[in-house]
């Protein structure tokens, strides 16, 4: 996002908003995300009364592209709202930041091809986390970490081990620290992102050429973001600017001045309240950690309103700067028991060594405000601790348990006894339950028991589970949905779960999950087939708010199946290696049509057949009768056999694009077979394509 | 419109809309108080802890935000993100930190909410994600801490290291 601003501002602002305002932050900020889009949703339930479950003909299309309409023209207005104000405070001063930018962007493009690549592996790592876990992968991602683990040198190989994101719409706060595939994924398979990888240096200077740039510019232009936090901003915010009423002005250039002149009033003399105030927003925005931490290094009453324990409510211990060392039973000790007794959230990832039976009496003892606690990673929890928690927090709603267990271990906190007793005690107050990536004996049971004592769970997460015998676990899905019909994701990645013979009526008398937002089936093919049409059906029966959908890998999940799923508005739909791509006649196409004015991100990675993936790409680009700009964000036609038509089309068709993946992709011109992860990569991508740059290399390919 | 007075620490005197003054919960009060007549032009308050710059500066925002609807009660469901300081504030509060900070203080003794949260959120804005000494300077804050309780405070929060 950052990179944008170089762009002449105009065009940075429009592109800046749409990115901001979900596809990329959904990661990030998954309670506000989930809250707009569900908003969305049901404005629209109310104004369509189509019926679902049919392919939607041109007519129903318009009708929705017009309710769809709202949207973009929301974001329009903001850009309106924002850019004028900003454009035409100083003229002078803008025609000045144009020239300079124009130099400035010539040398950023030669700098680019590098930062993007750290970048890019910088965003791969920030969702991943600490280190790899043994026969474990994260949710949404199971299927890299078994191809890479599997290795066989594949290079890179034909599969579906290099398909990006997993967004989770509704993740959880915090990855836990079993989601880490990615680290194998870099090794095992670019070359080029090890390349980038090696030469650290590189991306250090990179980044403090940046920065450098930035700082200047900003003084150019009078220092319009806050936001920025590099340490070349400080003088910036401290040169005082004439303002309307002159008089009082200091200037303090340098931020230097603290030698020699008096000390100012925000270390002693700010009421307390006031602080607490400021701090409780950063907090708000921030988390605890590290803020609240620096805050406490800097004076004494900064250190004493930081210190105050109503401040510290959501936090999130897997931070990366929290060496292993430090995450010992003893500092836990200590800040259970003198800064985290108001904690309402709290994370605990792979703080293995530090979560036991001793520390958990500490933790009920002091936090009796506890809702959410995730102790992903943390293997020394037992059945007898989680009961010991579910017993005494009496306002607990959300477990994360993933990465518990790899092995069958009747004592483990995820034993299907604990689980079922914890499901017991909780009842109505569960609402999140993460089980990934452990060794489950009796999921079906588990599973069952989440059906009888929990009717409220939103949020069940049994992605990379594996059953002791490493067999197909089998479920009846119906029982789920009858008993947790509130249900809005659920994450079966790279779990070998069947769904259980049942009759008709049986299926026909479920509910289904009617408030369903998010579905992952994804499996690796080579492991085995997945759900086919039918069991997706029997899911998604009634789910007209689902937003993603994730079916990569399944060979048996057809266009057809996916076409007829019931979903008024999908956002995010995982297609790679799925039976759908592989069709040769207009599947893809009709699902394209299906949600075009809802699609977000798609990924059609590795789609072989020319004429399915080029016609669903045009269908994509196509403008409607209300010349509406097609929302989709994020683009993956990784080693597909799109041409390059097609892409010239969807570039100049689709502007909210940030994201697009071209690498492999056969029928493509020399020159542009890479991945484009940032908005700006792919406006350059779209100036150089549509001034006609690789025209000429069509025919060398 | 009647017009009330409004006397800084230095003696200078700001003749101010009634309505715009009444933004203010303290001179709110005070005016009830008082029973300060509409045409009782002659009445001078004094406020004795606000100089007269910081004064004018209040005022100005009173004026540009007199039509605001008034503030939501205050919540913890409500999103206090701090993203969303309007265009105009942010160019009335890029003023230097020792202004900023003044008008904090008023804004607080005043008791003017709005004016208040904007200029927490500017604060809370500028220190985000920055380190103690960078705060420090920024703010011009003096470290005040003796060598033990230094030494102290690196023990309690090693566990949490810078870098």
């Amino acid at each position: 996002m950052a990179m944008n601003g170089f762009n002449n501002p105009q065009l940075a602002v429009t592109q800046q908003l749409p990115a901001d305002s979900s596809g990329i932050i959904n990661m990030s900020s998954p309670s506000g995300s989930s809250d707009s889009g569900s908003s969305g949703i049901e404005l629209r339930q109310t104004r369509l009364t189509a019926g679902h479950g049919v392919v939607t003909s041109g007519k129903n299309m318009n009708l929705m592209a017009k309710v769809q309409k709202m949207n973009p023209s929301k974001s329009v207005v903001a850009v309106e709202s924002l850019s004028p104000k900003k454009l035409s405070s100083s003229v002078e001063e803008r025609q000045k930041t144009d020239l300079f930018l124009s130099q400035f962007q010539a040398q950023m493009s030669q700098m680019k091809s590098a930062m993007d690549a750290v970048q890019h592996e910088m965003l791969v790592h920030k969702s991943s986390a600490l280190k790899p876990v043994r026969g474990g992968a994260g949710r949404g991602r199971g299927v890299q970490i078994t191809e890479s683990r599997r290795g066989r040198g594949r290079g890179r190989g034909r599969s579906i081990s290099t398909i990006p994101s997993a967004v989770n719409v509704l993740a959880q706060p915090g990855a836990t620290p079993s989601s880490v595939m990615y680290q194998s994924q870099i090794s095992a398979s670019n070359g080029l992102k090890l390349k980038i990888r090696k030469s650290p240096n590189h991306s250090k200077r990179g980044a403090h050429l940046r920065g450098h740039k930035r700082g200047k510019m900003k003084r150019r232009k009078g220092d319009e973001d806050e936001d920025d936090v590099s340490d070349m901003d400080t003088d910036v915010h401290l040169v005082a600017r004439p303002s309307s009423s002159g008089d009082f002005v200091i200037n303090c250039e340098n931020g230097d001045q603290s030698a020699g002149t008096k000390p100012s009033g925000w270390g002693d003399q700010l009421p307390e309240d006031i602080l607490i105030k400021i701090f409780s927003m950063v907090v708000k925005d921030d988390g605890c950690i590290p803020f609240l931490v620096r805050a406490t290094k800097v004076c004494r009453l900064w250190r004493k309103v930081a210190s105050k324990p109503e401040l510290w409510t959501s936090i999130d211990l897997t931070s990366a700067r929290i060496k292993d060392v430090y995450r010992s039973e003893r500092n836990l000790a200590y800040l259970l028991e003198y800064r985290f007794f108001h904690v309402r959230h709290l994370n605990l990832g792979g703080w293995s060594s530090a979560v036991t039976s001793a520390t958990v009496d500490i933790l009920v003892k002091n936090c009796k405000s506890l809702e959410s606690l995730f102790v992903s990673s943390c293997q020394k929890l037992t059945g007898s601790n989680l009961k010991t928690i579910t017993d005494s927090c009496p306002s607990l709603q959300k477990l994360d348990l993933s990465a518990i267990s790899a092995a069958y271990n009747t004592k483990s906190a995820v034993s299907p006894s604990a689980i079922g007793d914890a499901a017991e005690v909780l009842g109505p107050r569960l609402t999140h339950l993460s089980l990934a990536n452990n060794c489950l004996p009796s999921c079906p049971q588990i599973v069952y028991s989440l059906a009888e004592y929990c009717p409220n769970l939103e949020v069940l997460d049994l992605s990379n589970v594996t059953s002791p015998r490493r067999d197909t676990i089998i479920i009846r899905v119906e029982t789920l949905q009858q008993g947790c019909p509130v249900l809005r994701v659920l994450r079966l990645t790279n779990t070998e779960i069947a769904l259980s013979e049942t009759s008709l009526k049986d299926q026909a008398s479920s509910p289904g999950f009617p408030k369903l937002e998010e579905l992952s089936l994804a499996v690796d093919p080579k492991r085995c087939q997945g759900m086919d049409d039918s069991d997706l059906e029997r899911i998604v029966k009634s789910s007209i708010k689902l937003r993603l959908l994730d079916v990569r890998g399944c060979t048996k999940i057809s266009d057809s199946g996916l076409v007829r799923v019931p979903a008024w508005d999908l956002e995010h739909l995982y297609l790679s290696g799925c039976f759908a791509t592989k069709s040769s006649n207009d599947g893809l196409e009709l699902i394209v049509r299906k949600w075009k004015h809802s699609f977000k991100e798609i990924d059609f990675a590795w789609t072989p057949n020319e004429d399915a993936i080029n016609l669903a790409i045009k269908a994509l680009a196509e403008k409607d009768d209300n010349d509406l700009i097609p929302p989709v964000k994020k683009l993956d036609l990784l080693g597909s056999s799109v041409s390059f038509d097609c892409v010239k089309v969807a570039l100049s068709t689709c502007t909210y694009l940030v994201s697009l993946n071209l690498t492999s992709c056969r029928a493509l011109p020399r020159g542009i077979k890479r991945n484009y992860p940032t908005p700006w990569d792919v406006a350059t991508l779209r100036e150089q394509i549509l001034s006609g740059k690789y025209d000429e290399n069509i025919n060398e390919k | 419109m009647p017009v009330v007075r409004l006397q800084s620490v230095d003696g200078e005197v700001f003749p101010v809309d009634v309505e715009i003054a009444r933004m203010s919960f303290a001179i709110r009060n005070m005016l009830d108080d008082l029973g300060v007549q509409d045409n009782d032009a002659e009445e001078v308050i004094p406020l004795p802890n606000v100089t007269g710059p910081i004064l004018r500066k209040v005022i100005e925002w009173c004026t540009h935000h007199k039509d605001d609807p008034p503030p939501p009660e205050e919540d913890d469901t409500r999103e206090k993100r701090t993203d969303d300081i309007p265009a105009w504030d942010q160019e009335f509060l890029r003023v230097d930190q020792a202004v900023l900070f003044d008008i904090i203080l008023a804004a607080n003794y005043l008791d003017i909410k709005g004016l208040l949260d904007v200029t927490c959120k500017t604060v809370a804005n500028m220190i985000k994600g920055k380190t103690p000494e960078e705060i420090r300077k920024l703010f011009n804050i003096k470290n005040d801490f003796t060598p033990a309780e230094e030494e102290q405070i690196r023990k309690e929060n090693e566990w949490c290291e810078e870098k």
